[in-house]
């Protein structure tokens, strides 16, 4: 029942396992002028029904690209170069232009980030809503007008909005508003996945609270899953159940949320941990030494380690790692990329220090 | 100078000389005109003076439309107060001769928020370095000019040889952004104005950068006002803040007890909606008095309409700055009985920072 049946097996894990969302050995690559950008490189998790999960990373880390890939939104010159990709059982590669557009939005839909540039500003609110659902549903599912426009209320109500805004354009609306009617677009057609991405990177935080709770009820209310990606660990911490963290296009941990910030295993994780400023003890968040590496040419063996405080032995970051330190044999790190592995239950790393207790 | 502060009828602690910038009853109002419904008051009525000696880190925040970035650019000389009067040294700003304008503009540097768009894609980062050398008469040689150049990219942590002769785009936004710091750096000002200088890099990177512009403060006795909408940020740098909402102040003091013991109902609900890093502090799921909006005719608090606490008195009248502590502030009627009696300058209200 663990991600363990995607990364191990090849055979179809089907529906019944309890996953919504199955990834495996997914790899998006970017043709440029400078060579070929691994951008997601070998990313492999799951996802169980009605479960959120976060994906943070920073800037460049893949986090974006990937979730694109996954409702194949990705955009040339970005090719999905290998991989699986399964949604309640259905190979969303393997189906055809017609059947993933059919796809989006019924099973799997997207709340964009900054709803603001993703609304088109000429249209009323209703006829947003209403061109989603007819857009995405076949001919014979395609609900009639007065249907519809009691579908559109409902869905406003849903989201926190009165009636009325179904006739006001996008300008109208607040920056808060606007990712309400987004939400309400993006859950037209009960999806069983919910992309997010970034959904509240441009608003205050007294909004973002209400996005975010909004957002926690419709998914619980149509126990559909969410894939939360973004880069504020706050944000993570209060809405996801397991989370995900990449770097440099490897997913480097996957973990439940308590036992991921209470004790990180990945060091990269642990140093996003340590840099995170809270309102209790002053002084006490450091950043990460050194830059993420270029994609082109990413560096041999584990792509962290020129930054990893661990490779570096560096004393004052040891703490709970001394041991693990101690058996590590070190010229791994420069040669090796390392797997992601299982190394307990629902706890996966891809770190040499851990490569003994897999 | 040319203006006799003396003159002005203002609190005490303003005497223009202890003071390196001062703000008097400073307010700020855009649109208007003939057509009174379409004004917006930016900045309403905020006095506040910047000390010379050990002046520290105030942070300014607020969320979009509080007023913030509009202090900073008042701050800045970019713009002008509607009402009220900006003291340098004891001058009003507004009326500076040449001189001692350009004084000014060296010596209140700003920090922008995306460091992009500040350089010209076509100049390499060293253009954005030396122009200010050049435009201040710092050096007397090139070669000095580039010592003093290296001199300050050392200080934000930079090896010069990683990012001179570059191109903007060939750096990464945190280093885009600790070369600003560095070029504020180069002119030795007193007061830097920084306005949301991390919200574009990535959390690694942050503390690294607002290490940067702590150690000009600590290390060189620059004065930082921090513009954030980020209360952690805030409460990790600053010795003091000002939270603001829709132009007003609404609560001053000491960051820590601001921020952990906060006493304005906006404050209160700021700080709960920070999203905490621990996934066993999750939010309350209260969604009440949430809804932004409000009634624009509204000539008392400005937080009224959203406020759970909300008195009568509060929708006709706007409440004082109440002294709640010795370092605290709130503009709440709650506190009008158990109140120290009212604040003028917020600066009264600081924590002393030595």
């Amino acid at each position: 029942m663990t991600i363990a049946e995607a990364v191990t097996t090849t055979i179809d894990a089907s529906s019944d396992s309890g996953n919504v969302l199955e990834v495996e050995n997914l790899k998006v690559y970017y043709d440029t002028d400078a060579g070929q950008v691994k951008a997601v490189d070998d990313v492999s998790f799951t996802l169980k029904k009605g479960e959120r999960m976060g994906l943070v990373g920073e800037s460049g880390s893949g986090k974006t690209t990937m979730a694109m890939a996954l409702m194949r939104l990705h955009k040339p010159p970005a090719i999905i170069a290998g991989g699986r990709v399964r949604l309640d059982g259905v190979s969303l590669l393997d189906l055809n232009e017609d059947e993933m557009r059919q796809t989006r939005l019924r099973d799997i839909a997207l709340v964009p980030q900054g709803a603001m540039n993703s609304l088109n500003p000429v249209y009323r609110v209703r006829d947003q809503i209403v061109d989603g659902i007819k857009h995405h549903t076949s001919g014979d599912e395609m609900p009639n007008k007065n249907m519809l426009i009691e579908r559109v209320v409902e869905l406003l109500n849903s989201v926190g909005l009165d009636a009325n805004v179904a006739e006001m354009y996008p300008h109208e609306l607040s920056g808060g508003m606007k990712q309400r009617v987004a939400l309400a677009i993006a859950t037209s057609l009960r999806p069983k996945m919910i992309l997010a991405d970034e959904p509240t990177s441009a608003l205050d935080v007294v909004v973002q609270r209400q996005i975010m709770l909004t957002l926690e009820q419709l998914q619980q209310e149509m126990q559909a899953s969410v894939l939360l990606v973004g880069h504020d660990m706050g944000l993570m911490a209060q809405f996801a159940d397991v989370l995900g963290v990449m770097y440099a296009g490897h997913l480097v941990e996957f973990a439940p949320i308590q036992e991921i910030f209470e004790e990180p295993k990945h060091p990269y994780t642990k140093k996003l941990i340590s840099s995170l400023p809270d309102i209790e003890v002053k002084g006490q968040f450091t950043g990460i030494d050194g830059l993420p590496p270029t994609l082109v040419v990413p560096p041999p063996g584990c792509r962290f380690h020129p930054r990893c405080p661990i490779y570096n032995d560096d004393e004052g970051f040891r703490g709970e790692f001394t041991d693990l330190r101690g058996g590590l044999n070190t010229d791994l790190c420069t040669t090796v990329d390392p797997h992601l592995n299982e190394i307990e239950p629902r706890r996966w790393v891809a770190c040499h220090m851990y490569e003994g207790s897999a | 100078m040319a203006t006799q502060i003396a003159d002005v009828s203002t609190p005490s602690s303003t005497n223009g000389t202890d003071n390196v910038l001062e703000l008097q009853n400073v307010s700020k109002v855009f649109g208007g005109g003939l057509l009174r419904r379409t004004t917006t008051i930016a900045v309403d009525d905020v006095s506040l003076g910047i000390p010379r000696e050990n002046p520290g880190i105030i942070a300014v925040a607020g969320e979009s439309g509080s007023g913030k970035t509009t202090l900073a650019r008042l701050m800045l000389g970019i713009i002008p107060p509607t009402e009220g009067a900006i003291y340098f040294n004891g001058s009003d700003i507004a009326t500076l001769n040449r001189t001692d304008r350009r004084e000014f503009r060296r010596e209140v540097q700003p920090i922008m928020q995306d460091p992009f768009e500040v350089y010209n894609p076509f100049y390499k980062v060293d253009h954005v370095l030396m122009s200010p050398v050049q435009n201040f008469g710092l050096a007397r040689s090139k070669s000095e000019a580039r010592d003093l150049v290296i001199e300050s990219l050392e200080t934000v942590g930079l090896r010069y040889q990683e990012t001179l002769g570059r191109f903007p785009h060939q750096l990464s936004g945190g280093q885009r952004q600790r070369i600003m710091v560095a070029r504020a750096l180069l002119l030795k000002p007193r007061i830097i104005v920084a306005d949301e200088p991390v919200s574009m890099v990535d959390a690694s990177l942050r503390a690294t950068i607002l290490g940067s512009i702590d150690l000009l403060n600590k290390e060189l006795g620059i004065a930082v006002i921090y513009i954030t909408h980020d209360l952690t940020t805030a409460f990790q740098i600053s010795d003091n803040i000002i939270v603001m909402y829709q132009g007003s102040v609404v609560e001053t003091g000491r960051v820590e007890d601001v921020i952990q013991n906060p006493q304005h109902p906006y404050t209160q609900l700021l700080v709960e909606s920070i999203p905490r890093p621990n996934p066993r502090e999750r939010w309350g799921r209260d969604m009440a008095s949430q809804e932004t909006g409000g009634d624009m005719d509204n000539t008392g608090c400005r937080f009224a309409p959203r406020c759970p606490y909300v008195m009568t008195e509060c929708t006709t009248e706007m409440p004082p700055l109440y002294r709640v502590g010795d370092t605290q502030a709130a503009l709440c009627y709650l506190h009008r009985d158990a109140s120290l009696g009212n604040v003028q300058s917020i600066s009264d209200v600081f924590k002393s920072s030595s």
